[in-house]
């Protein structure tokens, strides 16, 4: 083990983090659990406070009431503090690690001054059913974030209401349907192209509401073949879904050939900007003839992502598809008033509950408003600076290749391969990414299918600093040398965390896993020590 | 410089026989063209660039054909005919003695055995594919990708080579109803950096097998209705499973109304079905390889495939199989360049339920 002083920033750059993960053998809140147990007491209620209210139980209907109280675990307070402190301290989390190896996810950020904002009793207190007169305020917000996204995009209206990224896709292409049933062609148009380095949501979205889907294959040069985007169209062609750059981090410059080849069959176009944080203020759908699009604001517009919070998915339509949004929508009257409409007869109705997730809207908004144009701007050329940086830096190791149009720059992600990596020494990415948690890094491969052999996708948005970059390439370098010199090191990692290696055939067999305490005792009842 | 040929004159003779094989293939009187036909296309490749000596087996098995062009080579052995594997082992074993620079052996997985036997990796030799089965991961994608490979190999003054891997097809596992290649060893083959070698033949997966049965589900209206040739492979068997059709692993199964008509059919059945009939065709790609035509299904001739034309074929190819071949392209090797142009192009490959690939299908 070298020197602890070496570790530092010794000669201008970062060295080597020696990192251990806090290991606390934490039990389950419900084995903590003490009969009794309050980390509350409430006071008695005054003499009279019980006349007046009677017994509020009452009032609920019957057949809503509890029979029995939920089994919910029983601790005081402090116990309850530090069983969930202890917890985050076994996490790699946002605000711990430099977590640009979780390309495509497009991790930056989230400034702690937009959290206060949203925290903010003026926006945490509001209910969705207040009465419109009471909201202006965040009605205004959302009103104004629309028209951000309609300047970005170019498009003419836009809906903020699904709560996450598939569920404006899931939006946008329940829109096209509606639009194609609008002109009596739902029927006929069944099938939905996307490319296969495209946001897999795409296909997946696509399929659920019950298209057939074409995926198209990349050429030699990594570019979706445009030969057979040609071939697969025709009258039965709904629409083009599709990311650009892919997840290959390769801008497709023939883009606007895609879009025409869908228009020429009377196919509408869709675009998945989930990779849009190299190219804003810079392209813009419109400009390529796209009909919809859709941004993530959890990626791009440095909310916190969903699973770790709710999220925001924004569509953006061109004013023909417009009557198709969610509603309700937010409409700007004389005199700086603001309105919920309930929206067109052809709109699809709604995706989530009330106006979506309001307060992601206002953290947006507000690093939007930050940043101003040029901000935006400046956030895509700095993303894609780093991208092409570390690119040049990640390269020098041996057995990391970037497959496809060699000698090309990458607009804000690259997909990389171990390829040659593995077929020396037989670790794989995947081992690769845990033996990186053993330096307090994460780190993830890439969607299935592995198209791409052993891919890492790495993606360092503009959030982070030359430092934070060296400091990545450093661990993958050393993670590379170590696959070479004791392989066995890398093979049975983590070695450093509080989680050993979980065998993948445990994860596939659902007798060995449960996700809430009761699953895990009926589990446990049926196949005994098994689990 | 000095290369070596040896030719099995038979091999690929037993395919349009559905025999999977040449080895019970009955030699008649008049000596089968393919084996020497696909040797010259690799050979004519070659010697655009590179002009080696050459030695070769005796009469049919490399003498004929190098004189046919012009080439006085040293030639090993005796002429005679019918050929057997004990001739290709023993002419292999008499290369090991004439400081070759490259053998070459025209044939298949069985050749590639014989030649392993007798010279293991002590010469770094390529196969020029030629036979029924071409599971092992020495041949050349097609025998002018072969020719071409063997003479930058001869002409790079590195001449870089590497083990790969030999397999025929494991015949207890096929009772199984699994299509599956056992590994016999290594031979030593040139590196090549264009993908001009084929991959060996990979296993299919179990999950395979699960998105193979859905696929066939799905598909099952359309093949209970009317005449369709289902070719070899673990996907499409998936297909006459669905129909619980006793249907063949490695043959080509003619299918009528959703009922087994022929099982393993021959060339000369599927020729007449082909000219009276509209079949429709469905096959799969070979797993590692993405060989769609000219492996291991062999009855589809070239006049057959011309007679049911590109309309007729249905592509199937499973998720896992795709990404296996790892961008690789489908290919077509029929044997006749004009029928492989007719079905190169963009194809629609099905990959599951209501899922389609839009892939190439690219002339080898």
């Amino acid at each position: 083990m070298e020197n602890i002083s070496a570790h530092r920033f010794t000669d201008g750059k970062p060295n080597l983090r020696r990192y251990q993960q806090a290991r606390w053998d934490e039990p389950l809140i419900f084995e903590l659990s003490q009969p009794g147990e309050r980390a509350i007491l409430l006071p008695e209620l005054e003499p009279g406070m019980e006349s007046a209210t009677h017994d509020a139980l009452q009032q609920l209907p019957t057949g809503m009431r509890r029979a029995t109280a939920p089994a919910l675990p029983e601790l005081s307070q402090n116990r309850v503090l530090r069983h969930y402190l202890r917890l985050s301290q076994e996490n790699l989390g946002a605000d711990l690690n430099v977590d640009v190896g979780q390309g495509t996810c497009t991790m930056k950020y989230n400034p702690k001054i937009n959290e206060q904002v949203a925290r903010d009793a003026r926006m945490s207190e509001l209910h969705p059913l207040q009465d419109e007169s009471t909201v202006q305020g965040i009605l205004q917000v959302m009103h104004a974030m629309e028209q951000v996204i309609c300047e970005v995009s170019g498009m003419d209206a836009v809906s903020l209401q699904p709560r996450s990224g598939s569920q404006a896709i899931y939006a946008n292409i329940a829109m096209m349907r509606a639009w194609f049933e609008s002109r009596g062609e739902g029927e006929q148009r069944d099938e939905i192209i996307t490319t296969i380095f495209s946001h897999p949501s795409d296909a997946a979205c696509a399929k659920v509401l019950g298209y057939k889907v074409i995926t198209l294959y990349p050429d030699a040069d990594g570019y979706p073949d445009l030969d057979a985007m040609k071939a697969a169209v025709g009258p039965r062609t709904a629409a083009l879904i599709i990311t650009n750059p892919e997840d290959t981090g390769i801008f497709n410059p023939r883009i606007a050939e895609f879009v025409a080849a869908a228009h020429a069959v009377g196919a509408l176009a869709c675009y998945d900007q989930a990779n849009a944080n190299g190219l804003l203020g810079i392209t813009r759908a419109r400009e390529a003839g796209f009909d919809l699009c859709h941004f993530n604001l959890h990626k791009t517009f440095a909310t916190p992502h969903a699973c770790g919070g709710p999220a925001v998915g924004a569509c953006a339509v061109t004013a023909e598809l417009a009557p198709f949004l969610p509603r309700p929508r937010v409409v700007k009257e004389a005199g700086e008033r603001y309105r919920i409409d309930q929206g067109e007869a052809q709109s699809i109705g709604k995706v989530a509950a009330f106006m979506g997730t309001a307060s992601i809207v206002l953290r947006a908004y507000a690093w939007v408003m930050n940043l101003g144009a040029e901000g935006l701007r400046e956030v895509a050329e700095i993303a894609v600076l780093n991208n092409n940086y570390m690119m040049s830096q990640l390269l020098k190791i041996e057995g990391l290749s970037a497959p496809y149009a060699a000698g090309k720059r990458r607009i804000e992600q690259v997909r990389y391969s171990w390829a040659e990596l593995c077929a020396a020494t037989g670790v794989s990415s995947g081992d690769i990414g845990l033996r990186a948690a053993d330096y307090g890094t994460h780190y993830w491969t890439s969607h299935h299918p592995y198209v791409v052999p052993e891919p890492a996708t790495i993606e360092p948005t503009e959030a982070y600093s030359r430092a934070d970059l060296d400091e990545f390439v450093q661990i993958m370098a050393r993670v590379a040398q170590e696959a070479r010199s004791t392989p066995e090191l890398v093979l049975t990692a983590p070695h450093h965390c509080p989680t050993k290696r979980v065998k993948d055939e445990y994860l596939e067999d659902p007798k060995r896993w449960a996700i809430t305490w009761r699953a895990w005792q009926r589990k446990l009842a049926e196949h005994g020590s098994a689990v | 410089m000095r290369v070596g040929l040896i030719i099995n004159p038979i091999a690929g003779a037993g395919g349009p026989l559905a025999l999977h094989g040449s080895d019970a293939y009955q030699a008649g009187a008049e000596l089968p063209a393919w084996a020497a036909q696909r040797a010259e296309e690799a050979l004519r490749a070659l010697m655009v660039s590179c002009q080696p000596e050459w030695v070769c087996g005796a009469g049919a098995m490399g003498e004929d054909l190098l004189y046919a062009l012009g080439i006085k080579p040293k030639v090993l052995g005796r002429r005679c005919w019918p050929s057997s594997a004990q001739q290709t082992h023993e002419i292999a074993e008499q290369m090991l003695a004439q400081d070759l620079t490259l053998l070459l052996f025209v044939g298949g997985d069985g050749t590639a055995r014989d030649v392993l036997d007798a010279v293991g990796e002590a010469l770094p030799v390529l196969g020029i594919p030629a036979g029924v089965k071409l599971q092992s991961a020495c041949f050349g994608v097609s025998p002018r990708a072969a020719g071409t490979l063997a003479a930058s190999y001869l002409s790079s003054h590195a001449r870089v080579s590497e083990s790969r891997e030999v397999l025929d097809l494991d015949e207890g596992a096929l009772g199984q109803g699994r299509v599956q290649a056992q590994l016999y060893g290594q031979l030593r083959v040139p590196v090549d950096a264009k993908r001009l070698l084929q991959g060996r033949k990979s296993r299919s997966e179990a999950g395979d097998a699960v998105d193979a049965a859905q696929l066939a589900a799905s598909l099952l209206p359309q093949l209970r209705q009317g005449l369709h040739l289902i070719g070899p492979g673990s996907t499409t068997w998936a297909l006459k499973k669905a129909l619980k059709l006793d249907g063949s692993l490695i043959g080509v199964d003619v299918v009528l109304d959703g009922a087994l008509w022929l099982r393993d059919a021959t060339e000369a059945q599927l020729w007449e079905l082909a000219r009276q009939r509209q079949p429709r065709l469905w096959l799969t790609a070979i797993g590692g390889q993405g060989h769609v035509l000219g492996r291991g299904n062999a009855p589809l001739s070239p006049r057959v495939l011309q007679a049911l034309g590109r309309a007729a074929l249905t592509l199937l190819i499973t998720p896992r199989k795709l990404q296996a071949l790892g961008g690789v392209p489908l290919r077509v090797d029929c044997g006749s360049a004009a029928v492989d142009a007719l079905y190169a192009g963009p194809v629609r490959a099905m990959t599951g339920p209501r899922e389609q690939a839009m892939l190439r299908l690219v002339a080898a």
